[in-house]
């Protein structure tokens, strides 16, 4: 105990310092890439609050930079464009391996978990008769709802289908609904987001085991103090933290670990199932 | 047959010119707003329903452009958004989009929480052939999802490229567009309306500026003549109004100038007829009355009205034609108006025909046709009654009994200016000795200065006052003079005079000196009265009552009436029936004996008297004869028992010496009732001397006594010496030595005590037993006494024989068989007291007896003998 308080107040007094430094020579900037699940307007919507806070707590100027698309996303992140960088639990793979990506936070509420859904009138009852069907997916490496699905589907249930990749979650349960596609991969914090009158149509045919969900991870050229600075101002108990979180899907922040969060992924071969160039 | 048209244009026409005016620029402000309002409202709706129109298949244009896209991706996320957007437009109410082939791909309607969207499967509709098709309240507007248009060019609907391409439809409602424009159509009527009503009334009030000056001024002209003098102010007006203003004004001053001089003549005159104090009365020749002011009808007590008509002579006697041309004739001529102006004094009668004198002054007025005859009468009642009452006030002050007397207050020091009769009988001064002279002329040497200084004051103050002065009479003989001073004032208030009212009260005077001083008298014998007296006046209620009464029985409480104390007194007897109410012991004057319990145990003699001295008062009187009736009593018992123990030996007597009278016996027989008859005789003589002893000892209460002082031990040996009998056994035991102890003793009589006392311990102890005696001396109530103890061992008495020993012929012994009177130990006592002791026994049933003499030790110690008088 008497240790951790040496420790914090060594880090306070580090922080401090830097901060002393940083306001005498300009605070210096960071790039941060977040992973394009939504268009640009909402995702600066909903991460702008957090970098600004971020941006006071650590004496630190954080400018989004969007991408377009997720292989321009997946281009800037594996090149180490990116001082900081939101992505999902297989990009975390990716970008570990590439450039040292360390994760920070994560969300410690809920584990992401990948659903397949059906039309609620569907006679289907078993994944095996999905078999020959179309399945309709939000992008191919999207991971809780495409890529962690579909080698699941394939690779432990043995099913054969034929993949419909729409954009986005929205759309593949609709088509679901619609009757375009006998089933829809998602994950389970978009399908209970989703309208009531989609969300009575259909019916949750699978679910995939829980991973860790999306992290923020930090280049290695980024200071310790700062990766720190972050870490412990996102994860401090604080209303008005929590708040601000929550708008970017964490919202119980806790402090992430590559070895223990995301390493495990890397024994699944999802690189089998990645489809480069893919939206 | 009137036309009605007509009749109605004539009757309008008849009206005020400012109300014709108004009414027909109403009716014409009514029709122009209808006319407009309608024709604004038409177009106002099919304006708002053709913009409606417009704007849905404008909307359905631009968000066929936006849709375009996404339904080829089926971005259904992307569709869903824009879909929301448009329903949450004003107006839309639904949206659908269909895809080529004519199925449809989404439809959206507004519903209460937002909206609603579904995605039907294989739902398909008809391609529709116009822009827009619209009913009642809704337009449906469509368009193509894709359109061959160049650049800059207006997209038109093709029915060929919908089916090819897709298109949307957006259902519109416009109900609420007309909504707003009817409201907006009312707003605008009412807004109108209220102007048009502002207009109306700023004309009306134009209006009456101009026609409202027009008409006052006629009012004014047709009121000029009853009310001259009046001035119109205009406050608004044309210039020709102001002018006609101006004009009227002028006639109306000069009306009024001419009026009002007139009106002056008029009112001058009728204020002297109206103020006169005498009647003025105008006749005519033939004698009836034309006119009469206010006077004549309050001297005549006939209203003036009703004077009019009625002859002159009905109201002043004579007064008839020839009555009147006679008085004128013998009037007197005067040359300055060569008239003639006849006076008289005659009768006239009142209303009610009550007569009266007048004077009457009669005039002539010949060149008047109405009035001949002008006559003043002045009523002279009043002064002719003034002058009899002035005759009687003066007669009355003469008369009265008290002396009247007047002083000027306005003069110093406030002579007499009047003295009655009676003042200088009072006084003794005639009346010139009086007048001139102020009240010092009865003053003395003892009347009273403060008396004075008081009298000096209320004069001063001018209030009124009574004192009882001492004054002097004129040869000096003192009297005491009741004064009374009252101021006189006059009109402003001022005194002027004091009445001053004397009276002789020496006579009363000196006889309230004496009731008082036989009050205090009778007073004083009340309170030192023992007996006690109560005093109720005529109503019952408690007057007085003296010590002695309250003493007998009680404080009185304080809301004592008469009634009420005979009820609160019989509670106080001992038998409350037995004692007579108050009322009928009044009545028979009978003295009642009334025994009480409280407040202490009495016996009262109450007597009751009733209307003493005529003055209705009720007198309880109480006397205590509680003493009384015990003493008799006792003597009624003394006797009763005296008689019953003289008797009882005495017929023993009787009855022995008759049979030996008349029988024989022999001699022993004899000797044995002659010892017998011995035996009672003494007996009888020791009861009478006994008794006699008591009777002397009660009546001089020891005066005979020869107190000394004496050596106990020798009046002790001489009594038990007297009684020693040796043969017969009677030896008393006396404990030596005995103290040598000095009495004051009368010798005997101690010794005839000692010698009962003694007497009694043998008498009492019949089975023998020692009786013995010892002399101590002892202390009582703090002084040195001498005590000689008798003891037997008899038979004792117990406590209740104990408690009456002392009584009077009591005997312990009931059965006789102890001789005895029973006045021994009572004797004894009596001796005792006498000697200032006393004597005590105690006793113990069958075990014996012990008596204690006490006697006071002489303060002498030499035996030189002093008498107890001494």
């Amino acid at each position: 105990m008497r240790a951790r308080r040496l420790l914090s107040s060594a880090c306070l007094l580090l922080a401090v310092s830097h901060s002393a430094l940083a306001q005498t020579a300009g605070p210096f900037s960071l790039t941060l890439g977040v992973v394009p699940q939504f268009p640009a307007v909402e995702t600066q919507r909903r991460w702008l609050p957090v970098t600004e806070s971020i941006g006071r707590a650590c004496s630190v100027d954080i400018r989004l930079e969007f991408s377009t698309d997720i292989p321009e996303f997946e281009g800037k992140f594996l090149g180490g464009k990116f001082d900081l960088t939101y992505v999902n639990p297989y990009h975390a793979v990716m970008a570990h391996k590439a450039q040292g990506y360390v994760p920070l936070v994560r969300d410690g509420e809920k584990p992401l978990k990948g659903v397949l859904v059906v039309h609620r009138d569907s006679p289907i009852k078993r994944l095996s008769e999905l078999s020959g069907s179309t399945i309709a997916f939000p992008a191919p490496n999207a991971f809780g709802a495409s890529l962690y699905m579909r080698a699941l589907l394939e690779r432990e249930h043995q099913v054969r289908f034929s993949p419909d990749y729409v954009k986005t979650h929205g759309n593949a349960y609709r088509h679901v609904v619609k009757g375009e596609a006998a089933a829809a991969g998602g994950v389970m914090a978009t399908y209970l987001a989703e309208r009531t009158e989609i969300r009575d149509q259909l019916r949750v045919l699978y679910e995939t085991p829980g991973a860790a969900p999306h992290p923020l991870m930090a280049h290695p050229r980024i200071d310790t103090s700062v990766r720190r600075c972050i870490t412990e101002h996102l994860t401090q108990a604080s209303p008005t933290i929590s708040t601000l979180t929550a708008a970017i899907q964490m919202s119980q922040p806790v402090k992430a670990d590559y070895a223990r969060d995301y390493q495990p992924l890397e024994k699944l071969a999802l690189e089998k199932y990645v489809v480069h160039g893919a939206p | 047959m009137i036309n009605p048209l007509l009749a109605g244009g004539r009757w309008f026409a008849q009206r005020p010119l400012r109300t014709q005016i108004l009414a027909l620029t109403l009716v014409s402000a009514i029709v122009i707003i209808g006319l407009v309002g309608s024709m604004s409202l038409k177009n106002r709706l099919q304006q708002a329903e053709d913009e409606s129109v417009d704007w849905a298949v404008a909307l359905s244009v631009m968000a066929a452009r936006t849709a375009a896209a996404p339904m080829l991706e089926k971005d259904y996320t992307t569709l869903e958004l824009l879909v929301h957007d448009l329903i949450a437009l004003p107006g839309v109410q639904a949206v659908t989009l269909v895809r080529s082939g004519a199925e449809i791909a989404m439809e959206a309607r507004r519903s209460l929480d937002g909206s609603t969207t579904a995605y039907p499967i294989n739902k398909r509709v008809p391609v529709p052939a116009t822009a827009f098709q619209r009913d009642a309240s809704h337009v449906h507007a469509y368009s193509a999802l894709m359109y061959e248009t160049g650049a800059g060019q207006t997209a038109t609907f093709q029915p060929e490229l919908a089916s090819r391409y897709g298109w949307i439809e957006i259902e519109m409602s416009y109900s609420d567009r007309l909504a707003a424009a009817q409201h907006d159509w009312i707003t605008a009527s009412v807004l109108s309306g209220l102007l048009i009503g502002a207009l109306i009334w700023l004309l009306s009030v134009f209006l009456n500026r101009v026609f409202g000056p027009i008409s006052e001024l006629a009012e004014f002209a047709v009121a000029l003549t009853s009310r001259p003098g009046e001035v119109i102010r205009m406050r608004w007006g044309s210039r020709e109004v102001r002018e006609l203003g101006r004009a009227l004004n002028w006639a109306s001053q000069e009306i009024a100038t001419q009026i009002n001089q007139q009106n002056q003549r008029v009112t001058r005159l009728r204020a002297i007829l109206d103020t006169a104090a005498d009647a003025i009365i105008g006749i005519a020749s033939d004698g009836t009355i034309k006119s009469a002011n206010p006077a004549a009808e309050r001297i005549f007590g006939v209203p003036q009205d009703q004077m009019v008509g009625r002859a002159a002579s009905d109201f002043l006697a004579g007064m008839n034609t020839s009555g009147l041309a006679e008085a004128i004739a013998n009037g007197m001529f005067f040359h300055s108006t060569q008239s003639r102006i006849g006076k008289l004094e005659i009768n006239a009668t009142r209303h009610g025909g009550t007569e009266f004198p007048v004077e009457v002054l009669l005039g002539e007025i010949p060149d008047d046709t109405d009035i001949r005859y002008v006559c003043i009468v002045r009523d002279l009642s009043d002064t002719k009654l003034a002058e009899e009452y002035l005759t009687l006030y003066s007669r009355a002050v003469d008369c009265a009994l008290n002396g009247i007397a007047i002083t000027d207050a306005r003069r110093h020091p406030q002579p007499y200016v009047y003295a009655n009769p009676s003042f200088c009988r009072i006084t003794g001064y005639a009346a010139h000795e009086i007048l001139g002279r102020d009240g010092r002329i009865l003053e003395g040497p003892e009347t009273s200065p403060d008396d004075l200084a008081l009298l000096a004051n209320t004069l001063q103050s001018g209030g009124d006052l009574t004192v009882v002065l001492k004054n002097y009479r004129k040869g000096g003989a003192l009297f005491h003079n009741k004064l009374s001073v009252s101021p006189v004032r006059n009109a402003d208030g001022e005194i002027t005079h004091y009445i001053n009212i004397i009276e002789d009260v020496s006579g009363q005077i000196e006889v309230k000196q004496r009731l008082i001083e036989r009050t205090a008298r009778l007073n004083a014998t009340f309170d030192l009265s023992p007996d006690g007296f109560a005093v109720f006046d005529r109503e019952g209620e408690l007057v007085t009552s003296n010590p002695s009464f309250r003493a007998m029985v009680g404080d009185i409480p304080a809301w004592c009436s008469l009634k009420r104390f005979d009820s609160w007194f019989r509670t106080l007897c001992e038998e409350p029936d037995s004692c007579r109410p108050i009322e009928e012991a009044i009545k028979d004057r009978r003295k009642d004996i009334i025994a009480i319990a409280r407040p202490a145990p009495k016996i009262l003699e109450r007597e009751i008297r009733k209307n003493l001295g005529g003055s209705g008062e009720t007198i309880l009187y109480f006397r205590d004869v509680t003493h009384q009736v015990e003493v008799d009593r006792i003597k009624s018992e003394f006797l009763a028992t005296a008689a019953h123990e003289l008797r009882t030996p005495l017929a023993s007597i009787l009855g022995f010496t008759e049979l030996l009278l008349h029988r024989k016996y022999n001699e022993e027989r004899q000797k044995d009732m002659l010892a017998t008859v011995h035996r009672q005789g003494t007996l009888l003589q020791n009861l009478i001397q006994e008794l006699l002893d008591l009777s002397r000892i009660e009546a001089r209460q020891g005066k005979d006594f020869h107190i000394v002082a004496h050596r106990l031990a020798d009046i002790v040996r001489n009594a038990v010496e007297g009684i020693t009998n040796a043969d017969a056994g009677r030896v008393v035991q006396v404990q030596e030595p005995m103290e040598d102890l000095l009495v004051m003793a009368d010798a005997t009589k101690i010794e005839q005590a000692l010698t009962n006392l003694l007497s009694n311990a043998f008498k009492y102890s019949p089975n023998g037993g020692t009786v013995s005696l010892r002399v101590e001396s002892a202390e009582h109530e703090g002084e040195p006494v001498a005590l000689v103890h008798i003891s037997d061992q008899g038979i004792g008495m117990t406590p209740e024989q104990l408690s009456r020993v002392f009584e009077r012929f009591y005997r312990a012994d009931a059965s006789g068989n102890i001789p005895g009177t029973g006045l021994g130990l009572n004797l004894v006592r009596e001796i005792a007291q006498i000697h200032d002791g006393d004597v005590t026994l105690s006793s113990q049933y069958g075990v014996g007896t012990v008596a204690t003499l006490r006697l006071k030790l002489a303060a002498l110690t030499t035996e030189e003998p002093v008498t107890a008088n001494a």
